[in-house]
């Protein structure tokens, strides 16, 4: 219970500190008391794919939770983990910082919120249903600012790929189906030089 | 013409008449006046230069490239998410290019209730005319609207709302709804079609990847700005100075009062930062029993003002319902549920339509600052406003039922449903709470706000601070409340109206 009062303490702490509130890709963002948390993933199981950014162990919550919130199969959270590592990659630091402590604490969230044993990952379906729709209907606020983080980055993960378009009838882009070019212009960039020539400081 | 920053290989100096902060709607306007004014003119833009060749239809590979902080920026408490274009352009680049001129009852309430005898719309008519003409404004026809947008035609028809077809600034719309990702063909009068090129081909440089860092003043006087390069040909981030005899700051409400703050200029009344109106925005979504595929067409393609009620004694209250819609990642990120309900709901995209509900909010939000990192947004939603909100999704619901939806899904976080037209007991009993529902804020406005009297506010009618003479401020930062309707062409009237008073006072300020 202490444990669990800390946690609540700590982030209710955090909700007014004004560094911790910031998001990255539509709302990625993390209790920062997530960095008191474990982080090693000496208990989670090789992937089969090589990891651009996420851990082994960041990789196991974010699909798992990204099938449980979308609803999908099982088996779609290897395609789903896998894309959302490639695009984390090339995020700016803040978002990849923020994403990977907001997916610490969701794997271990279960010991503060549910008083579980288990990490996350270790919850059956049904229970992890149970510990998210939890951080979904929170009264806490800043829970429910995690879930929606989460959903995003999963609705990424799964909705972004051309794969998922079939599914919800989505035709997808014109680029590479739809021939109509721009009739407009866009001027070239000038080199430094020519900037300087005109208007270089003497 | 336009700098490409891949040759940037060592610290740069520039000197110009004019450096102009932000190439967004204020910024690309002023710019342009002044440079076919005959002044020399510097553009730092914090974003880079995107083509239309670049705007590739995938919101993945868009928002990051082309959004502040990849996408959004979240209000303190997670209440509002403030999305902000950060490109060549701005945020009229990847906008819904709704051209609604500013009320004349918010206008009179601004030159009445804050000593801005200039700001009447008789006399900022002229430069509106001009503005809609260089954008190319025209009314959207009956053929244009798509069948989401006619789905809140209809049913405000059907019960009786005042609304209309609104204008914008597209010209040969080929209808592929990509308006939020950038026009890959090119046909939005957008800044970086209309205005930077018009500005460029008068002899002003865009410098983008720019971050401005700091406005230099000597003896109460602006001097010029210090930046750093995002972008160079080694990766080094290498610092631009320019010295210009005028210095006009563009870089949106919540970035305009950040460079003010770090520049530590001064701020007697200590308004910077304060004020802060988001017009926030909540979709009601609905499930009609054919399928509308609303992300085809022109986004916005209608907009109902019955509930907005301006006076000019007060500014008034109210709100717009406005057509909106998105694509399957941002949907699925903002269509409630969990689960095989969310699942399911996703099923039903093509069926599904929604209506945009535009607050003209009392609420006043503020900034906090801070030396290392973007301002924080603290915005908590006023009781005025909330009522306002919750009969807005009442009507929006209304509207929707009106308009043959089978359901209506309301924007909480988990699913709350409208089974049937006039039971709306959930929306009154569920309310508004802090972040549940989430509001969106494409419009943020009010930071650095205009007054005639300086202990009220920071910049005078013409945009000129009170506090820093030769610095003007040309951007949604200086309305004084929030303008009620889509600002882009209040920002750029506005933007015209100060490039105007530098051009007629050239005496004064290029001595």
């Amino acid at each position: 219970m202490r444990d669990r009062a800390t946690a609540l303490g700590a982030l209710q702490v955090d909700l007014t500190r004004r560094q911790l509130l910031r998001t990255g890709f539509g709302g990625v963002l993390l209790l920062s008391f997530g960095t008191l948390l474990p982080s090693g993933c000496a208990r989670y199981l090789p992937i089969a794919r090589p990891l651009k950014f996420l851990s082994r162990k960041e990789f196991a919550v974010v699909t798992q939770a990204a099938v449980r919130i979308l609803g999908l199969p099982d088996e779609r959270g290897d395609e789903i983990g896998g894309f959302i590592d490639a695009l984390l990659t090339d995020f700016p630091p803040t978002t990849q910082n923020q994403a990977r402590l907001m997916l610490r604490v969701l794997e271990h969230g279960t010991h503060f919120f549910d008083l579980k044993p288990k990490r996350f990952t270790r919850l059956s379906p049904a229970e992890q249903d149970v510990y998210l729709r939890g951080w979904m209907e929170s009264s806490l606020g800043a829970r429910r600012i995690v879930f929606r983080a989460l959903k995003t980055l999963a609705a990424l993960g799964y909705y972004a790929q051309p794969s998922a378009w079939d599914t919800i009838s989505y035709d997808g882009p014109w680029i590479g189906r739809i021939d109509v070019a721009s009739e407009f212009v866009h001027e070239d960039p000038v080199p430094l030089a020519a900037v300087m020539a005109r208007f270089g400081r003497r | 013409m336009i700098l490409d920053t891949a040759t940037v290989d060592s610290n740069v100096a520039l000197e110009s008449d004019v450096c102009v902060i932000g190439s967004g709607a204020g910024g690309a306007v002023v710019a342009r006046e002044l440079a076919e004014a005959g002044r020399s003119v510097v553009v730092l833009e914090d974003g880079s230069y995107v083509r239309s060749g670049d705007f590739v239809q995938r919101e993945e590979i868009i928002y990051p490239r082309i959004y502040r902080e990849s996408g959004t920026t979240a209000s303190a408490e997670y209440a509002v998410l403030v999305s902000q274009g950060r490109l060549v352009g701005g945020s009229t680049v990847p906008g819904f290019c709704l051209c609604v001129r500013p009320p004349r009852a918010i206008l009179a309430h601004w030159a009445r209730s804050f000593d801005l005898p200039g700001i009447g719309y008789e006399g900022l008519y002229p430069h509106l005319r001009k503005v809609e003409k260089q954008i190319g404004v025209r009314r959207i026809t009956p053929e244009q609207v798509n069948p989401n947008s006619g789905k809140l035609l209809f049913g405000s028809e059907q019960l009786g709302y005042r609304g209309y077809l609104p204008f914008h600034n597209r010209s040969g719309c080929l209808d592929s709804g990509y308006c939020a990702l950038g026009c890959t063909y090119d046909r939005k009068g957008d800044m970086l079609t209309t205005y930077v090129p018009a500005a460029s081909k008068a002899g002003a440089v865009v410098v983008p990847d720019c971050e401005a860092r700091q406005i230099v003043t000597q003896n109460g006087r602006a001097i010029g700005v210090d930046g750093l390069f995002n972008r160079s040909r080694t990766g080094t981030r290498y610092p631009l100075k320019v010295r210009a005899k005028v210095v006009v700051l563009a870089a949106g409400a919540i970035n305009s009062p950040r460079i003010w703050r770090a520049s530590r200029l001064p701020d007697p009344a200590d308004e910077v930062g304060r004020n802060l109106r988001l017009q926030p925005h909540v979709a009601v979504s609905a499930l009609y029993p054919e399928s509308i595929t609303a992300w085809r067409g022109i986004p916005q393609g209608y907009v109902v003002d019955e509930f907005l009620r301006l006076d000019e004694r007060s500014a008034g209250h109210g709100y717009l319902l406005i057509p909106t819609f998105a694509f399957p990642v941002a949907a699925a990120s903002v269509l409630p549920g969990y689960g095989a309900q969310h699942r399911e709901l996703m099923t039903l995209y093509p069926r599904l339509g929604a209506i945009g509900i535009f607050l003209h909010d009392h609420t006043r939000g503020r900034l906090e600052f801070s030396d290392d990192a973007p301002p924080t947004v603290v915005y908590r939603l006023g009781s005025m406003d909330s009522e306002q909100l919750v009969e807005a999704m009442v009507h929006a619901s209304e509207v929707s039922f009106a308009a043959g939806a089978e359901k209506v899904f309301l924007p909480y976080n988990d699913i709350v449903t409208i089974g049937r037209r006039g039971a709306y007991q959930a929306i009154h009993e569920r309310g508004i709470r802090a972040n549940d529902p989430l509001f969106i804020s494409y419009q943020p406005q009010g930071t650095l706000r205009m007054g005639g009297n300086p202990r009220q506010s920071v910049v005078d009618g013409a945009g000129e601070a009170h506090a820093v003479r030769n610095l003007f401020v040309a951007d949604a930062s200086v309305f004084p409340t929030s303008v009620a309707v889509p600002p882009q062409l209040a920002v750029m009237t506005l933007a015209t109206r100060t490039a105007q008073h530098i051009v007629a006072n050239a005496e004064q300020y290029f001595r």
